[in-house]
């Protein structure tokens, strides 16, 4: 559990730190892959809502820091959002297909999370034509989490490996 | 139920954090600790930045070369629809010009009297050689009827010879079949205006007395007579053109004069109908 915490925290500080220098630079209309998201609920999938709420809350302490945001917004979104894909992963853990769970994962979180942020910033007085940010943010920002979802929680699979299954004990056969 | 718990607890501790974000100052202790932990992964930031910088520039280029070429495409469309105008504007421009001296020309002393000018498009020109009619965006529902004379400011074009409710049949003054009673302004020597069957879109002035004087240069103009009940369709003193010629020869009964027309009968592109009153 404790290795899991640090790696899960250099995990997501490099993820961060790719986030704010190298992937928010690449826009496809106003909107942009959020790899940070991807990996918490990469992790979440893989260890649970309360593993991914607090992976989450650190991720969010992180990006306000860097990008020298509100302190506790995006940990707020995160933590909601990795609680969610949590939740999302043990109701869906035994489902055959697991490329379909990860991407309506990734989609119901990000569509939440973009929708939250909207929602706080219009609470904090920082209003937002809600088209524009469909259109231009939303919309763009799904497309390139969807593309970018198999790879991410491939990686997220490869640094938080899933507990060993038990093997189903097979009923005795009585000998006749 | 645990879960639920340190879940609610971190959404809690959100909330503060924010709350005691936006009330505090520039010194507080959450901005100063922000600063710190900014300090702290500056350099990364900056690393991955660095890391960053050629894969932006390309990204950039890129997206700048999409942008110039939807650009590009849009001020071809915005240069299309200018150019559209332009020709519409023009058009309309030299159309206002026309009509303004047609305009002046039906207000002028040269207008005939008896008659009342009815301005209208030409429609349809001369389909030939063969066919010197034109057809007019006027007809019966203007007033406009058979034997009606046709002019324009520079002079006499031609005669109605068929009408419909919104349209009439104009034939020209260049068409084999039209003859008009004129004289010479300056001589008042009479004669009959009629095609030059060599000449052309130029006319002449037959059945002018061999004792007749006229010289070239003079100025042609319709007779306009009345005998009784009897008159000519066209009034008297429209302008038809200018001699250009003179001739005669001792087997011949008429002079021969050539007259130059005033109206260009290839460019016609509005009228005057003369309707009576």
């Amino acid at each position: 559990m404790i290795l899991d915490g640090v790696k899960a925290a250099i995990l997501v500080l490099l993820a961060a730190v790719v986030q704010v220098s190298f992937v928010n630079a690449f826009e496809l209309a106003e909107g942009h892959a959020d790899i940070l998201l991807l990996v918490i609920v990469g992790i979440a999938l893989l260890r649970g809502p309360v593993f991914g709420a607090c992976a989450g809350f650190f991720a969010g302490l992180v990006v306000d820091t860097a990008t020298f945001g509100t302190i506790g917004l995006t940990s707020l979104l995160l933590t909601l959002g990795g609680y969610a894909a949590g939740r999302f992963g043990e109701a869906t853990s035994d489902h055959q297909n697991q490329r379909a769970r990860i991407l309506v994962a990734v989609t119901l979180v990000t569509v939440g999370v973009e929708v939250g942020s909207l929602v706080v910033h219009t609470l904090l007085g920082e209003a937002a034509a809600a088209g524009t940010i469909v259109w231009s943010v939303l919309l763009p920002a799904l497309g390139l989490n969807l593309v970018l979802a198999i790879p991410c929680y491939w990686l997220c699979r490869q640094i938080f490996p899933p507990p060993p299954r038990r093997a189903r004990e097979l009923p005795e056969v009585p000998v006749v | 139920m645990a879960r639920r718990f340190v879940v609610a607890v971190l959404v809690v501790v959100s909330l503060v954090l924010i709350t005691v974000y936006l009330r505090e100052s520039d010194e507080g202790g959450l901005h100063a600790a922000q600063r710190i932990g900014l300090a702290v992964l500056a350099p990364f930031q900056a690393a991955g930045e660095r890391v960053a910088r050629p894969f932006q520039d390309a990204y950039a280029y890129v997206s700048d070369l999409v942008d110039a070429k939807s650009e590009k495409d849009a001020l071809e469309r915005q240069v299309r629809a200018l150019s559209q105008d332009v020709i519409r504007y023009q058009t309309a421009a030299r159309e206002n010009e026309r009509l303004r001296e047609l305009l002046q020309f039906v207000e002028g002393p040269r207008f005939p009297d008896d008659f009342r000018g009815l301005v209208t498009r030409v429609i349809a020109q001369p389909a030939g050689p063969y066919n010197q009619e034109i057809l007019v965006a006027a007809g019966s529902n203007d007033g406009v009827t058979i034997d009606a004379p046709v002019v324009t400011e520079d002079g006499l074009v031609g005669v109605v010879t068929g009408v419909a409710p919104d349209a009439a049949k104009v034939t020209l003054l260049t068409d084999q079949s039209i003859a008009v009673s004129a004289l010479d302004l300056s001589s008042g020597a009479r004669g009959i205006v009629k095609p030059s069957p060599s000449a052309g879109s130029g006319l002449v002035l037959d059945r002018v007395g061999k004792e007749q004087v006229i010289e070239e240069g003079d100025m042609i103009i319709t007779a306009g007579w009345r005998t009784g009940e009897l008159a000519s369709l066209y009034p008297w003193g429209i302008a038809i053109g200018t001699v250009t010629s003179v001739g005669q020869q001792d087997i011949d009964l008429y002079k021969r004069v050539q007259i130059d027309p005033f109206v260009d009968f290839d460019s016609l592109s509005e009228v005057i109908v003369l309707v009576k009153r």
